[in-house]
Protein backbone atom coordinates (compact mmCIF):
# COMPACT_ATOMS: atom_id res chain seq x y z
CA UNK A 1 0.00 0.00 0.00
CA UNK A 2 3.20 2.04 -0.03
CA UNK A 3 2.13 3.43 3.81
CA UNK A 4 5.31 3.55 6.14
CA UNK A 5 4.44 1.78 9.27
CA UNK A 6 5.06 4.85 11.29
CA UNK A 7 2.08 6.06 9.50
CA UNK A 8 -0.34 3.72 10.54
CA UNK A 9 -1.93 3.38 13.96
CA UNK A 10 -5.01 1.21 15.17
CA UNK A 11 -8.11 3.42 16.42
CA UNK A 12 -11.49 1.45 17.74
CA UNK A 13 -10.18 -1.66 15.89
CA UNK A 14 -9.55 -0.34 12.41
CA UNK A 15 -5.81 0.67 11.18
CA UNK A 16 -5.82 4.16 9.96
CA UNK A 17 -3.17 5.77 7.85
CA UNK A 18 -2.64 9.08 8.96
CA UNK A 19 0.30 10.57 10.96
CA UNK A 20 -0.23 11.74 14.49
CA UNK A 21 -0.38 15.83 13.76
CA UNK A 22 2.88 17.36 14.93
CA UNK A 23 2.49 19.83 17.60
CA UNK A 24 1.50 23.27 15.70
CA UNK A 25 0.46 21.24 12.76
CA UNK A 26 -3.39 20.94 11.31
CA UNK A 27 -6.50 21.12 13.26
CA UNK A 28 -5.86 18.56 16.21
CA UNK A 29 -6.46 19.97 19.32
CA UNK A 30 -4.25 18.44 22.36
CA UNK A 31 -5.64 18.15 25.85
CA UNK A 32 -3.86 17.68 28.81
CA UNK A 33 -0.95 17.27 26.45
CA UNK A 34 2.93 17.34 28.24
CA UNK A 35 4.22 20.16 28.99
CA UNK A 36 1.49 20.24 31.91
CA UNK A 37 -0.46 23.31 31.75
CA UNK A 38 1.05 26.18 34.31
CA UNK A 39 -0.69 26.08 37.98
CA UNK A 40 -3.64 28.34 37.90
CA UNK A 41 -4.33 27.45 34.22
CA UNK A 42 -6.19 24.34 34.96
CA UNK A 43 -6.63 21.82 32.00
CA UNK A 44 -6.04 23.58 28.68
CA UNK A 45 -6.17 22.90 24.98
CA UNK A 46 -4.00 24.16 22.16
CA UNK A 47 -4.70 24.49 18.63
CA UNK A 48 -2.87 25.72 16.11
CA UNK A 49 -1.23 28.55 17.49
CA UNK A 50 -3.93 29.50 20.11
CA UNK A 51 -4.78 28.19 23.08
CA UNK A 52 -7.66 28.21 25.38
CA UNK A 53 -9.02 26.50 29.48
CA UNK A 54 -10.90 23.74 28.77
CA UNK A 55 -13.41 26.39 30.79
CA UNK A 56 -13.54 29.10 27.93
CA UNK A 57 -13.22 26.25 25.55
CA UNK A 58 -16.81 24.80 26.84
CA UNK A 59 -18.10 28.44 27.11
CA UNK A 60 -17.33 29.33 23.73
CA UNK A 61 -18.87 25.85 22.43
CA UNK A 62 -22.08 26.98 24.24
CA UNK A 63 -22.29 29.76 22.97
CA UNK A 64 -21.53 28.44 19.36
CA UNK A 65 -23.99 25.78 19.92
CA UNK A 66 -21.70 23.58 18.25
CA UNK A 67 -21.72 21.04 22.27
CA UNK A 68 -20.95 18.79 22.91
CA UNK A 69 -17.11 18.49 21.22
CA UNK A 70 -15.00 15.74 21.07
CA UNK A 71 -11.19 15.65 20.06
CA UNK A 72 -8.68 13.55 19.99
CA UNK A 73 -5.64 14.20 22.29
CA UNK A 74 -2.40 12.38 23.24
CA UNK A 75 0.04 11.91 25.90
CA UNK A 76 3.54 10.39 26.72
CA UNK A 77 4.29 10.17 29.91
CA UNK A 78 8.02 11.81 30.29
CA UNK A 79 9.54 9.39 32.36
CA UNK A 80 9.17 6.36 34.28
CA UNK A 81 7.62 6.88 37.86
CA UNK A 82 9.17 4.49 40.70
CA UNK A 83 5.60 3.31 41.74
CA UNK A 84 2.58 3.37 39.43
CA UNK A 85 0.62 2.37 41.62
CA UNK A 86 0.52 0.57 44.72
CA UNK A 87 -2.62 -0.95 47.06
CA UNK A 88 -2.47 -2.88 50.61
CA UNK A 89 -5.81 -4.92 51.36
CA UNK A 90 -6.84 -6.20 54.89
CA UNK A 91 -10.01 -8.73 54.94
CA UNK A 92 -11.52 -10.07 58.02
CA UNK A 93 -13.78 -12.84 57.45
CA UNK A 94 -15.73 -15.44 59.61
CA UNK A 95 -15.69 -18.82 58.88
CA UNK A 96 -17.67 -21.74 60.40
CA UNK A 97 -15.74 -24.47 61.90
CA UNK A 98 -18.73 -26.86 61.09
CA UNK A 99 -19.69 -25.93 57.30
CA UNK A 100 -16.82 -23.82 56.15
CA UNK A 101 -18.64 -21.28 55.61
CA UNK A 102 -16.94 -18.30 54.88
CA UNK A 103 -18.03 -14.98 55.59
CA UNK A 104 -16.29 -11.51 54.51
CA UNK A 105 -17.45 -9.10 57.26
CA UNK A 106 -15.24 -6.41 56.71
CA UNK A 107 -12.22 -5.05 53.82
CA UNK A 108 -10.27 -2.22 54.12
CA UNK A 109 -8.48 -1.30 50.71
CA UNK A 110 -5.76 1.07 51.03
CA UNK A 111 -4.68 2.99 47.74
CA UNK A 112 -1.18 4.96 46.54
CA UNK A 113 -3.25 6.97 44.51
CA UNK A 114 -1.50 10.08 41.98
CA UNK A 115 -3.71 13.28 42.04
CA UNK A 116 -7.45 11.90 41.62
CA UNK A 117 -9.04 13.95 39.11
CA UNK A 118 -12.84 12.31 39.36
CA UNK A 119 -13.13 11.45 43.26
CA UNK A 120 -16.90 10.13 42.33
CA UNK A 121 -15.60 7.75 39.24
CA UNK A 122 -12.16 6.83 41.45
CA UNK A 123 -13.76 5.72 43.98
CA UNK A 124 -16.03 3.87 42.48
CA UNK A 125 -13.28 1.63 40.42
CA UNK A 126 -12.20 0.86 43.96
CA UNK A 127 -15.49 -0.20 45.15
CA UNK A 128 -15.89 -2.25 42.07
CA UNK A 129 -12.69 -4.12 41.74
CA UNK A 130 -13.25 -5.08 45.64
CA UNK A 131 -16.31 -6.53 44.34
CA UNK A 132 -14.59 -8.43 41.28
CA UNK A 133 -11.92 -9.30 44.05
CA UNK A 134 -14.70 -10.94 46.90
CA UNK A 135 -16.00 -12.76 43.79
CA UNK A 136 -13.31 -14.37 42.43
CA UNK A 137 -11.91 -15.00 46.29
CA UNK A 138 -15.18 -16.37 46.81
CA UNK A 139 -18.02 -17.44 44.51
CA UNK A 140 -17.05 -17.14 40.81
CA UNK A 141 -15.62 -20.21 39.78
CA UNK A 142 -15.90 -20.72 35.76
CA UNK A 143 -15.65 -24.89 35.18
CA UNK A 144 -14.19 -25.69 32.03
CA UNK A 145 -14.54 -29.76 30.84
CA UNK A 146 -12.68 -30.99 27.88
CA UNK A 147 -12.36 -27.43 26.44
CA UNK A 148 -16.17 -26.76 27.17
CA UNK A 149 -17.85 -24.36 29.72
CA UNK A 150 -20.12 -25.98 31.67
CA UNK A 151 -21.55 -23.32 33.61
CA UNK A 152 -22.33 -20.78 30.68
CA UNK A 153 -25.14 -18.59 32.66
CA UNK A 154 -25.45 -16.41 35.68
CA UNK A 155 -27.54 -19.17 37.34
CA UNK A 156 -24.39 -21.09 37.37
CA UNK A 157 -21.74 -18.86 37.45
CA UNK A 158 -22.05 -16.85 41.00
CA UNK A 159 -21.89 -13.43 40.61
CA UNK A 160 -21.64 -11.62 44.47
CA UNK A 161 -24.87 -9.86 45.04
CA UNK A 162 -25.69 -6.83 46.72
CA UNK A 163 -26.55 -9.04 49.93
CA UNK A 164 -22.80 -10.47 49.61
CA UNK A 165 -20.71 -7.02 50.10
CA UNK A 166 -19.16 -6.58 53.34
CA UNK A 167 -17.79 -3.03 55.10
CA UNK A 168 -16.07 -1.60 53.23
CA UNK A 169 -13.05 1.02 54.52
CA UNK A 170 -11.43 2.85 51.58
CA UNK A 171 -7.95 4.66 52.56
CA UNK A 172 -6.27 6.60 50.03
CA UNK A 173 -2.96 7.93 50.07
CA UNK A 174 -2.35 10.59 47.92
CA UNK A 175 1.67 10.71 46.80
CA UNK A 176 1.24 12.24 43.17
CA UNK A 177 4.22 11.72 40.77
CA UNK A 178 2.11 9.56 38.90
CA UNK A 179 3.03 8.95 35.02
CA UNK A 180 -0.26 9.83 33.74
CA UNK A 181 -1.61 13.79 32.92
CA UNK A 182 -2.16 15.60 35.83
CA UNK A 183 0.30 13.28 37.84
CA UNK A 184 -1.99 10.69 37.97
CA UNK A 185 -1.95 6.92 38.47
CA UNK A 186 -4.31 4.05 37.66
CA UNK A 187 -6.65 2.84 39.69
CA UNK A 188 -9.09 0.56 37.51
CA UNK A 189 -8.61 -3.14 38.95
CA UNK A 190 -6.01 -2.25 41.26
CA UNK A 191 -8.67 -3.19 43.71
CA UNK A 192 -9.41 -6.50 42.64
CA UNK A 193 -6.08 -7.90 42.72
CA UNK A 194 -4.51 -8.25 46.51
CA UNK A 195 -8.18 -9.43 47.57
CA UNK A 196 -8.41 -13.40 47.02
CA UNK A 197 -5.04 -13.75 48.54
CA UNK A 198 -6.07 -11.73 51.61
CA UNK A 199 -9.43 -13.25 52.29
CA UNK A 200 -7.55 -16.90 51.91
CA UNK A 201 -5.02 -15.39 54.61
CA UNK A 202 -7.51 -14.37 56.69
CA UNK A 203 -9.48 -17.96 56.67
CA UNK A 204 -5.83 -19.76 57.46
CA UNK A 205 -5.63 -16.97 60.33
CA UNK A 206 -9.08 -18.00 61.44
CA UNK A 207 -8.78 -21.84 61.05
CA UNK A 208 -5.70 -23.09 60.26
CA UNK A 209 -5.87 -24.44 56.80
CA UNK A 210 -4.51 -22.86 53.95
CA UNK A 211 -6.49 -22.18 50.54
CA UNK A 212 -4.64 -22.70 47.46
CA UNK A 213 -7.54 -22.43 44.47
CA UNK A 214 -10.02 -20.38 44.23
CA UNK A 215 -13.03 -19.82 44.97
CA UNK A 216 -12.64 -20.65 48.66
CA UNK A 217 -16.22 -22.11 48.55
CA UNK A 218 -17.22 -23.42 51.86
CA UNK A 219 -16.83 -27.24 50.32
CA UNK A 220 -13.20 -26.62 49.91
CA UNK A 221 -13.17 -24.80 53.90
CA UNK A 222 -15.26 -28.12 54.67
CA UNK A 223 -12.60 -30.71 53.09
CA UNK A 224 -9.88 -28.66 54.24
CA UNK A 225 -10.60 -28.80 57.88
CA UNK A 226 -11.61 -32.44 57.64
CA UNK A 227 -7.80 -33.01 56.48
CA UNK A 228 -6.85 -31.00 59.10
CA UNK A 229 -8.62 -33.44 61.21
CA UNK A 230 -7.68 -36.16 60.32
CA UNK A 231 -3.70 -35.52 59.91
CA UNK A 232 -4.22 -34.38 63.92
CA UNK A 233 -5.64 -37.79 65.19
CA UNK B 1 -50.23 -13.81 15.93
CA UNK B 2 -52.52 -12.24 18.58
CA UNK B 3 -53.52 -8.51 19.00
CA UNK B 4 -52.86 -6.85 22.43
CA UNK B 5 -53.63 -3.62 23.88
CA UNK B 6 -51.85 -2.13 26.97
CA UNK B 7 -50.64 1.44 28.58
CA UNK B 8 -46.64 1.57 28.19
CA UNK B 9 -45.35 4.29 30.55
CA UNK B 10 -48.98 5.95 30.33
CA UNK B 11 -49.19 5.45 26.59
CA UNK B 12 -52.01 3.10 24.34
CA UNK B 13 -50.68 0.71 22.52
CA UNK B 14 -52.06 -1.51 20.19
CA UNK B 15 -50.08 -4.46 18.50
CA UNK B 16 -50.09 -7.42 16.29
CA UNK B 17 -47.51 -9.77 17.50
CA UNK B 18 -46.48 -13.46 17.81
CA UNK B 19 -47.55 -15.46 20.04
CA UNK B 20 -44.04 -16.45 21.29
CA UNK B 21 -42.81 -12.60 21.31
CA UNK B 22 -41.07 -11.82 25.14
CA UNK B 23 -42.08 -8.53 26.25
CA UNK B 24 -38.35 -7.25 26.58
CA UNK B 25 -37.97 -8.25 22.10
CA UNK B 26 -41.63 -6.20 22.57
CA UNK B 27 -40.51 -3.20 24.33
CA UNK B 28 -36.54 -2.91 22.39
CA UNK B 29 -37.71 -4.29 19.18
CA UNK B 30 -41.23 -3.54 18.23
CA UNK B 31 -41.50 -0.15 19.99
CA UNK B 32 -37.69 0.90 20.02
CA UNK B 33 -37.71 1.58 23.91
CA UNK B 34 -34.50 0.12 23.98
CA UNK B 35 -33.60 1.34 27.74
CA UNK B 36 -34.47 -1.99 28.50
CA UNK B 37 -31.58 -4.04 28.28
CA UNK B 38 -31.11 -7.94 28.02
CA UNK B 39 -28.33 -9.38 29.68
CA UNK B 40 -28.64 -12.66 30.70
CA UNK B 41 -31.62 -13.56 28.73
CA UNK B 42 -32.79 -16.32 31.89
CA UNK B 43 -34.44 -14.35 34.87
CA UNK B 44 -31.22 -14.18 36.86
CA UNK B 45 -29.57 -10.52 36.50
CA UNK B 46 -31.98 -8.45 36.68
CA UNK B 47 -31.22 -5.44 33.48
CA UNK B 48 -34.56 -6.22 31.83
CA UNK B 49 -36.28 -5.37 34.90
CA UNK B 50 -39.77 -3.37 33.95
CA UNK B 51 -42.81 -2.86 36.07
CA UNK B 52 -46.28 -4.45 35.26
CA UNK B 53 -48.94 -2.37 37.42
CA UNK B 54 -46.33 -1.28 39.17
CA UNK B 55 -44.77 -4.75 40.05
CA UNK B 56 -40.79 -5.39 39.25
CA UNK B 57 -40.98 -8.46 36.83
CA UNK B 58 -37.91 -9.34 34.23
CA UNK B 59 -39.29 -8.94 31.16
CA UNK B 60 -36.63 -11.49 29.23
CA UNK B 61 -39.00 -14.25 31.16
CA UNK B 62 -42.37 -12.53 30.32
CA UNK B 63 -44.50 -13.26 27.36
CA UNK B 64 -45.86 -9.93 25.76
CA UNK B 65 -49.15 -11.43 25.88
CA UNK B 66 -48.72 -11.66 28.92
CA UNK B 67 -49.04 -7.56 29.56
CA UNK B 68 -52.04 -7.59 27.23
CA UNK B 69 -54.43 -4.71 29.25
CA UNK B 70 -51.94 -3.83 31.71
CA UNK B 71 -49.47 -1.26 32.87
CA UNK B 72 -46.18 -1.43 31.65
CA UNK B 73 -43.69 1.29 32.68
CA UNK B 74 -39.90 1.20 31.56
CA UNK B 75 -37.21 3.39 32.18
CA UNK B 76 -37.85 5.66 29.19
CA UNK B 77 -41.41 6.53 31.36
CA UNK B 78 -39.96 7.65 34.47
CA UNK B 79 -38.77 11.40 33.41
CA UNK B 80 -41.55 13.97 33.46
CA UNK B 81 -41.66 16.98 32.21
CA UNK B 82 -38.44 16.93 30.78
CA UNK B 83 -37.08 16.00 34.55
CA UNK B 84 -35.32 12.72 35.73
CA UNK B 85 -37.15 11.08 38.30
CA UNK B 86 -35.18 11.47 41.57
CA UNK B 87 -33.93 8.36 41.41
CA UNK B 88 -32.48 9.18 38.25
CA UNK B 89 -31.05 11.87 39.41
CA UNK B 90 -29.75 10.10 42.49
CA UNK B 91 -27.93 7.64 40.35
CA UNK B 92 -26.37 10.45 38.12
CA UNK B 93 -25.49 12.43 41.80
CA UNK B 94 -23.88 9.44 43.58
CA UNK B 95 -22.27 7.37 40.75
CA UNK B 96 -24.69 4.79 41.20
CA UNK B 97 -23.70 3.18 37.72
CA UNK B 98 -20.60 2.75 35.49
CA UNK B 99 -20.47 0.92 32.63
CA UNK B 100 -24.86 1.08 32.40
CA UNK B 101 -25.89 -1.91 31.40
CA UNK B 102 -27.89 -3.13 34.67
CA UNK B 103 -28.70 0.50 35.56
CA UNK B 104 -32.06 0.46 33.95
CA UNK B 105 -32.70 -2.45 35.56
CA UNK B 106 -31.72 -1.39 38.82
CA UNK B 107 -33.22 1.96 38.84
CA UNK B 108 -36.81 0.13 37.74
CA UNK B 109 -36.29 -2.08 40.82
CA UNK B 110 -35.31 0.37 43.26
CA UNK B 111 -38.45 2.30 42.00
CA UNK B 112 -40.84 -0.65 42.91
CA UNK B 113 -38.91 -1.24 46.51
CA UNK B 114 -39.30 2.80 46.82
CA UNK B 115 -42.89 2.81 45.68
CA UNK B 116 -43.68 -0.02 48.36
CA UNK B 117 -41.28 1.25 51.08
CA UNK B 118 -40.39 4.76 50.90
CA UNK B 119 -37.92 4.39 53.53
CA UNK B 120 -36.15 1.22 53.48
CA UNK B 121 -32.98 0.55 55.92
CA UNK B 122 -29.94 -0.79 54.18
CA UNK B 123 -30.56 -4.29 54.63
CA UNK B 124 -33.92 -3.99 53.41
CA UNK B 125 -32.52 -2.33 50.11
CA UNK B 126 -29.95 -5.19 50.30
CA UNK B 127 -32.59 -8.26 50.25
CA UNK B 128 -35.20 -6.54 47.04
CA UNK B 129 -32.11 -5.23 44.84
CA UNK B 130 -30.14 -8.82 45.03
CA UNK B 131 -31.98 -9.71 42.04
CA UNK B 132 -30.44 -7.12 40.07
CA UNK B 133 -26.24 -7.80 39.80
CA UNK B 134 -23.82 -5.88 38.96
CA UNK B 135 -20.16 -6.40 37.97
CA UNK B 136 -19.05 -3.00 38.09
CA UNK B 137 -20.06 -0.62 40.76
CA UNK B 138 -19.93 -2.83 43.80
CA UNK B 139 -23.28 -1.89 44.85
CA UNK B 140 -21.91 0.61 47.54
CA UNK B 141 -22.65 3.56 45.31
CA UNK B 142 -26.21 1.74 44.00
CA UNK B 143 -27.48 1.60 47.89
CA UNK B 144 -26.17 5.49 48.39
CA UNK B 145 -28.39 6.26 45.47
CA UNK B 146 -31.46 4.51 46.21
CA UNK B 147 -30.62 6.05 49.92
CA UNK B 148 -30.29 9.43 48.83
CA UNK B 149 -33.60 9.43 46.19
CA UNK B 150 -35.45 7.94 49.29
CA UNK B 151 -34.03 10.97 51.74
CA UNK B 152 -34.66 13.27 48.84
CA UNK B 153 -31.07 14.46 49.24
CA UNK B 154 -30.40 14.50 45.37
CA UNK B 155 -27.65 17.10 45.42
CA UNK B 156 -28.74 18.87 42.53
Amino acid sequence: MKVEPDQVRMENGTFIHSPLPQSGEGPGVRAGSSPLPQSGEGPGVRAGGSSLTLLELMARARELEEAPISRTGSYAPSGHAEVTSFAAQIAEVEVDPETGQVKLRKVVSAHDVGMIINPLTHQGQIEGGVLQGIGQGLTERLIVEDGQVTNANLGDYKLPTMADIPELATVLIETKHGPAPYEGKAIGELSNVALPAAIANAVYDAVGVRLTELPITAERVHAALRAKQRNAR
Amino acid sequence: MKSIALRINGEEIQREIPDNRLLLDFLRNDLDLTGSKEGCSIGVCGACTVLLDGQAISSCLALATFANGHDVTTIEGLAEDGRLHPLQEAFIDYGGFQCGICTSGQIMAAKSLLDSNPHPSEDEIKAWMMGNLCRCTGYYKIIESIQAAAEGTVRR
